[in-house]
């Protein structure tokens, strides 16, 4: 028989998962300014790849300060327009906050794509890197899932040059290096774009 | 009309000039297809900041105020044209960028601060 529920009288106070009503929040009057809300062309523009970015820079930045009735005006703004329903995932992978290593490759071992995100050689697999054991490039570990528009960060970055490396690209410099130094080094690339803890 | 030749550039011309191939660097970050433009600009500032050098040794010290620069593209790109002759002012920018939110301008200071430390970035 199932047991009673408690009577007022007998009912302990009320603690996490209770039923009572939440203490009431005050609301966010604060109003956003509208010059941090992005500037979005009402007519659908060739490209909505940089405003995607834009947005998705802006809601970070907003959420990153706590300022939600910023957050939720920049959301207005892009749902508002209707041609940036394309971003949409792109924009809501880029929210994610940095994931561990372990996460990270645990989210590539998910069978099948997942939009807004695209799986990561850490050692870059291409031509580039045909000296090097194939299989250790193709395995688990060296795979992790990270969003649409980091991914396209970290590209651009391998293929760009770099004043540090005397103008070589990373890609570049890391030629005729080990597996094993090539993935320290992605990895470094990984934590200081912020995908990775 | 012919471009006028980097030579004639004034030392603020120039200043001017690296601000402005900088952001336009910047743009291109967020292009789905960027690299080629960024590659472009990238020797365009490089040859900015040649003008600079091929002057006399205070020149490129006209780049300190970029330091202030609210672009973080454009301080980075400026960091490097100033650790060798300015290292107080633009050691300090860098370290303000490596501590600021996660994006490539962060990327490559935080990559500069290691490759200082390691020995191996010289910067000239």
């Amino acid at each position: 028989m199932p047991e009673r529920p408690p009577t007022p009288e007998t009912a302990e106070p009320p603690g996490v998962g209770h039923n009572e009503p939440p203490e009431p929040i005050e609301p966010d009057t604060a109003k956003p300014n509208s010059d941090e809300i992005p500037d979005l062309p009402l007519v659908r523009p060739d490209r909505t790849y940089p405003y995607g970015r834009i947005v998705a820079d802006a809601l970070k930045g907003a959420i990153a300060v706590g300022n939600w009735a910023l957050a939720t005006a920049i959301a207005n703004a892009a749902d508002a327009v209707g041609w940036l329903t394309d971003q949409y995932y792109n924009i809501a992978a880029s929210l994610d906050p940095a994931k561990t290593y372990e996460e990270l490759v645990a989210d590539a071992q998910v069978k099948g794509p997942r939009r807004g995100y695209e799986n990561h050689h850490i050692v870059e697999q291409g031509g580039q890197n045909s000296y090097l054991d194939q299989s250790e490039i193709q395995s688990g570990e060296n795979i992790v899932r990270i969003p649409y528009y980091r991914h396209k960060d970290v590209q651009s970055y391998y293929q760009t040059p770099n004043p540090l490396l005397g103008g070589l690209t990373p890609r570049e410099y890391l030629r005729g290096r080990s597996f094993q130094e090539q993935f320290e080094f992605g990895l470094k690339v990984l934590r200081d774009l912020g995908i990775m803890k | 009309m012919t471009k006028p030749k980097l030579d004639d550039f004034s030392n603020e011309q120039l200043v001017q000039e690296f601000i402005r191939l900088s952001l336009k660097q910047f743009e291109t970050e967020y292009e789905e297809d960027g690299v080629e433009d960024y590659t472009r600009l990238y020797h365009a500032i490089q040859a900015v900041a040649e003008a600079l050098r091929a002057r006399s040794g205070t020149a490129r010290r006209a780049l300190i105020p970029v330091l202030r620069h609210p672009n973080g593209r454009v301080r980075i790109n400026a960091i490097h044209q100033l650790l060798a002759v300015a290292p107080e002012q633009a050691n300090a920018a860098l370290i303000e960028l490596a501590q600021g939110p996660p994006g490539r301008e962060r990327l490559d200071a935080r990559q500069t601060l290691r490759f200082l430390a390691e020995g191996l970035y010289r910067p000239t």
